[in-house]
């Protein structure tokens, strides 16, 4: 749900102060230098103080906004949120004028402090500070504003102001997941598409489970989802606005159709298109409804995924023999496989920041989920298991999302990061299957 | 700005822990670890190469011998925390300029110049992260020969991640 209009506007008014400006002259490099190359990994130690607030409805927002950020930056895996039970300044002075050598003594390296107004408008006003004990420097200050019911946006809007300051790049707190809920016994199996924030909060589900659904994924809007629907045998490409919940089937193709995926402009459609049993990668024009063939192989070429500038699709294809990844231009010219190890490559992904395409891997029975460059190089696996695959990208290129099934369990969304010691599981009210995660929501 | 106030010299010497032994915790992930550790080895002989050159001595026998630089090493290495999974970390090269107290203490940090931090959000959180490290009082103040203060009374401290890098 778009913010209104004011909180727009105070999203962007930053009041930074003391912007650090530490740039001494050249002539300090005369001194001894200690280089120091293998960096730590651990959380940053950080105190979440609850927002300020003069009424007992202020306070019981106060306490939930603090919890939402706490599990957001906790969940990062960046970030250890500090005990509010060791808090030594708890007076409210806090919030202005912190007394940094109690948030060092209490091994604090971030502070963040603030106030919550209710307004008779109805709506919920949030000023806060990031600090940066060390220095006692005011890193970040901001107001945001928005309707009482939105308060969980708000939060998420903090987090990721103090997740991008901190770590210098964008946060992915302030987004959606949709994903196939399924329920049922086996032979009369319901999928629906479901959305949630990306905490689990605010569940609910888009479709009715009349018809079976697959492969959602999200418009670059964030409002709209493209989405696999079977009437019958037959599968139809559909656009569905997330809000309004109109509808609308993008084409009926003769023949499969697999894995539509918007293109990052939005203006177009890349799927593949089964016929006569062979399965070739398609673009199709939103506007005009024209489609373009892209591949011209008769082996099985499906999965493709746009890069974030456009300029190339990431695909997979059995023309070696073996299911594995391949790279080609938008237009279809210069097809190049990127992965070249063994094992099965399937459903690629590519990184919203472009450096990366996340794979499902399928080698000597297991499932792994990975990572690898464009270029092939580097290919690292973040996690495995008896069933994992579809992996989605946070819109950071930090994070993944991906299912997981234990054998003889059920189906799992999980998240994990890119170093692939974070990971978690996400809670949901079915069996959860083929996430997508949205790009940072708009104002 | 005033520079920070330093609050390690009221620590009392027992707080001061010698860090323990780490493993690098992505060694289990990242494939590149072999690389790296000849990579940090190469380091460690470029900077004893150079160390001698480098230093201007007050008199011969005073300058700090590599045990000590290493020993300032892995003493601010364990406070040097950095964000996991940024994108091409050689370019978040960050160093430090520190200003100490004879006793050890650090009384004044500051990004050296180069590193332009207030048009680039991930150079400038990099750049906070080493001022952080410098600055935490797990890992102050420095343990170093007083005898030898005016070799070590202003060091430049370079914090490289470029190992992490992906690219």
């Amino acid at each position: 749900m778009p913010l209104p209009a004011p909180v727009s506007r105070l999203c962007r008014r930053l009041f930074m102060a003391g912007l650090l400006a530490f740039a001494v002259p050249a002539t300090a490099a005369a001194q001894l230098t200690i280089r120091i190359d293998d960096p730590n990994f651990e959380p940053l130690p950080i105190a979440i103080v609850a927002p300020q607030a003069s009424n007992d409805d202020e306070r019981s927002t106060a306490g939930r906004i603090a919890g939402v950020v706490t599990a957001n930056l906790e969940g990062s895996g960046l970030f250890r949120a500090i005990d509010p039970s060791a808090f030594v300044q708890r007076d409210g002075s806090e919030v202005l004028a912190p007394r940094f050598n109690d948030w060092k003594g209490i091994g604090a390296e971030a502070l963040i402090t603030g106030r919550v107004f209710h307004r008779t408008n109805g709506d919920i006003r949030i000023e806060f500070r990031l600090w940066d004990v060390a220095t006692g420097r005011q890193l970040v200050g901001r107001r945001l504003e928005t309707g009482r019911a939105n308060w969980r946006r708000l939060a998420h809007k903090m987090s990721d102001a103090i997740y991008r300051r901190l770590t210098g790049e964008s946060g992915y707190f302030d987004t959606r997941v949709v994903y196939v809920a399924e329920s049922g016994p086996v032979l009369k199996r319901v999928k629906r598409l479901a959305i949630m924030d990306q905490d689990g909060a605010n569940h609910r589900f888009l479709t009715n489970g009349k018809n079976l659904v697959m492969t959602p994924r999200f418009s670059p809007s964030a409002q709209e989802i493209t989405y696999l629907e079977f009437v019958g045998e037959q599968p139809r490409v559909y656009i569905l606005d997330i809000d309004s919940g109109q509808r609308e089937i993008v084409g009926e193709f003769e023949g499969m159709t697999f894995a539509p995926r918007f293109s990052p402009d939005g203006n177009r459609i890349v799927m593949s298109l089964a016929r006569d049993g062979n399965s070739e990668i398609y673009a199709m024009d939103l506007r005009t409804r024209a489609t373009e063939r892209l591949t011209r192989h008769p082996a099985i070429d499906t999965s493709p995924s746009y890069a974030p500038d456009g300029s190339r699709i990431v695909f997979d294809s059995d023309r070696s023999g073996r299911q594995k990844i391949y790279v080609m231009n938008a237009d279809g010219s210069g097809v190049r496989r990127i992965s070249n190890r063994p094992g099965r490559y399937a459903t690629p992904v590519w990184s919203p920041r472009g450096d990366l395409i996340a794979f499902t891997k399928l080698e000597a029975g297991a499932f792994f989920i990975g990572v690898m460059q464009p270029n092939g190089e580097g290919e690292r696996i973040l996690a495995q298991g008896y069933l994992a695959e579809g992996p989605t990208w946070a819109p950071n290129g930090r994070v993944l999302m991906y299912y997981k099934k234990p054998r003889g369990g059920t189906a799992q969304l999980y998240s994990i990061d890119l170093t692939g010691r974070n990971e978690r599981p996400m809670s949901t009210p079915e069996d959860a299957s083929d996430p997508a995660w949205s790009p940072l929501l708009e104002d | 700005m005033k520079p920070p106030k330093n609050t390690a010299k009221k620590q009392p010497p027992k707080a001061v822990k010698k860090p323990p032994a780490r493993k690098d915790p992505l060694d289990s992930v990242f494939k590149t670890v072999g690389k790296l550790k000849q990579s940090q080895q190469s380091d460690r002989d470029r900077t004893a190469a150079r160390t001698p050159a480098g230093v201007k001595t007050a008199a011969r026998g005073l300058r700090l011998t590599l045990s000590e630089i290493q020993a300032v090493r892995r003493q601010i290495q364990p406070c040097w925390n950095f964000p996991a999974g940024a994108q091409n970390a050689g370019a978040l090269r960050v160093r430090i300029t520190i200003w100490l107290n004879r006793d050890g203490s650090v009384r004044d940090a500051k990004i050296l110049d180069g590193a332009d931090t207030s048009r680039n959000a991930k150079l400038r959180a990099a750049a906070d992260a080493g001022i952080r490290a410098v600055n935490n009082p797990r890992c102050s103040p420095l343990k170093l020969p007083p005898e030898k203060f005016d070799q070590w009374k202003v060091l430049t401290i370079d914090f490289d991640p470029s190992k992490l890098s992906s690219e």
